[in-house]
């Protein structure tokens, strides 16, 4: 299993799928810095870092992964390069947990990225808006605790969005469900079953009410594990063209 | 010896249509084996199905004794292929894309020189493979199939595309694999006169059904041969042909004489001595091969025969 996620990260080398990961992240940096700046957030530690996450979770999140988990599925769809791999004298379900492995880590590793850019673009912003500083200091633990339950949230979507990525050929079915969720995600977001939505669900670390935040991030957590695994059994039974 | 591939009654069908129906493969060690037929024959689903890609209809598939679907794992550690188009990642460099399947397959890193070597990409092995030309992707698409040593190698149209000087370098590669890397060589194709120039075995596929099989020399044994003449007065020729009971046919100014494998020089002789004798002047007398291409016509035709007969 190792091999095969090493094989995928090589993969990666100089491809779109790196410069998304750097791009999603830098782009909600600077977007929070700008509104900082244009006072348009409010003005303490706390309230800018979470609303910079809600920024990321809300929209940045289901697009890039949307995006991500296309460009990785379209590495073996485009040059049919499924031919070539299903044949070889590996078992073919390692290919498709190695895939949802990567998506995970990269994920993840965007998520890192943001933890240390958030800060960041808080200092950038009262540094070249001096009249915007920030009151209080921020809580690290509280930050990076709110984006590791997002990225746990997360789970149900990424397997979602992998699973129609990697079971079309087509890139258009899991774009068309990533736009789709997202913008269901918008109107969903007041009623009480959106918070189980899959797109919405890593919103919902934010949630005022900790016991339903609890809820949804676990749906979400352990939904993505189950969807995980139903997509390797799939994916394992089926015939690429 | 055994056999590379042994296929029994190999069925797949796609909706209504019989892609590959019923057919009883057999390719030897160490052959080049022509797998040919027409775009749709059913190559490249036998294909898929000998490398497990593809689960069969019915019949089982072998690879050195290894069922597909059983042992699918014991089967692919025997073979190295090449499906269709020659599929790389292209961002990435030829050394970079051979270095990704060397680390699936468990191998040292010598190995992709090695293969390198074999399909003379060295030089190039560093360019991004997105700059490089249809050949040079054939080429390094048959480096990766190397690169396990497989005892089987199988080629899906690898000349498809090509210009002459690829095609007669990927025609120089594959024949000699067969003694250099000691592998059995399957190769699809629907150019029949390319693989006749290196096949020691063919197959002939139509509409699913693999219609000849066996080494070459069976295939143009038994073979109706013919003998081209030219002449000055070729009417009269045909008319003296004609008149002593002799088939033949008018191409132009030469006249074509049907004759059995095992008689043509004989009958060259015999046919030049009789126009000569009637005051017709010869001056060519060829006996003609059929090419593998008229006499894949002839088989598909029979076959077509024999279908539209057993229909009516």
């Amino acid at each position: 299993m190792i091999v095969a996620v090493t094989a995928e990260l090589l993969k990666l080398r100089r491809s779109l799928t790196l410069l998304l990961c750097i791009a999603a992240p830098t782009m909600v940096g600077v977007l929070a810095g700008v509104m900082l700046i244009e006072h348009k957030t409010a003005s303490n530690w706390q309230t800018f870092a979470a609303g910079s996450a809600a920024l990321w979770s809300f929209f940045m999140l289901p697009m890039t992964v949307t995006a991500l988990t296309i460009l990785l599925a379209q590495m073996e769809h485009g040059p049919r390069f499924w031919n070539h791999l299903l044949a070889l004298p590996v078992p073919r379900w390692r290919f498709f947990a190695a895939k949802a492995v990567v998506v995970l880590l990269l994920v993840a590793a965007m998520m890192a990225a943001l933890a240390l850019l958030i800060p960041l673009a808080g200092r950038i912003a009262e540094a070249l808006a001096p009249g915007r500083q920030l009151s209080g200091t921020l809580d690290v633990r509280a930050h990076v605790g709110l984006l590791a339950r997002m990225f746990e949230g997360s789970l149900l979507l990424i397997a979602i969005q992998l699973w129609a990525a990697l079971r079309f050929r087509s890139f258009v079915p899991p774009l068309v469900i990533g736009i789709g969720g997202t913008f269901v995600a918008v109107v969903a977001t007041g009623s009480r079953q959106g918070a189980y939505f899959p797109w919405l669900i890593p919103t919902n670390a934010l949630a005022a009410d900790p016991a339903r935040g609890q809820l949804a991030i676990a749906v979400g957590l352990w939904g993505g594990v189950a969807v995980i695994a139903l997509m390797i059994l799939d994916l394992n039974r089926r015939t690429f063209d | 010896m055994e056999d590379a591939i042994a296929t029994d009654g190999l069925k797949r069908r796609f909706g209504s249509k019989w892609a590959v129906d019923g057919i009883d493969l057999r390719v030897p060690c160490r052959s080049v084996y022509g797998f040919l037929g027409e775009n749709g024959a059913g190559k490249t689903t036998t294909i898929r199905l000998l490398l497990g890609l593809l689960k069969p209809s019915s019949g089982n598939a072998r690879i050195f004794g290894h069922d597909v679907q059983r042992q699918r794992r014991e089967a692919a550690r025997l073979v190295g292929a090449l499906v269709e188009l020659p599929s790389h990642y292209d961002h990435l460099t030829g050394r970079q894309n051979l270095d990704i399947s060397r680390l699936l397959l468990g191998l040292d890193r010598t190995a992709i020189e090695r293969v390198l070597e074999v399909v003379d990409l060295r030089a190039a092995a560093d360019r991004a493979v997105g700059g490089y030309s249809l050949g040079m992707r054939q080429r390094l698409g048959v480096a990766r199939a190397l690169l396990g040593r497989p005892k089987l190698l199988i080629l899906d149209e690898p000349t498809n595309g090509l210009d002459p000087n690829g095609i007669r370098d990927m025609r120089v590669l594959i024949a000699g694999l067969p003694e250099r890397e000691g592998v059995t060589v399957l190769v699809s194709s629907h150019v029949l006169a390319e693989v006749e120039l290196f096949a020691t075995h063919l197959g002939l596929m139509h509409r699913g059904k693999l219609l000849m099989s066996g080494p070459v020399s069976e295939f143009k044994a038994g073979q109706v041969k013919t003998i081209r003449i030219d002449v000055d007065q070729p009417q009269a020729a045909l008319a003296v042909l004609h008149g002593t009971g002799i088939r033949a046919e008018l191409h132009g100014s030469s006249l074509v004489v049907a004759q059995g494998a095992s008689d043509t020089a004989a009958g060259a002789a015999q046919l030049n001595a009789l126009l000569v004798g009637k005051g017709v002047a010869v001056s060519g007398l060829a006996v003609v091969q059929p090419t593998l291409e008229e006499i894949f016509v002839s088989v598909v035709d029979n076959a077509s025969d024999r279908g539209s007969a057993i229909a009516a």
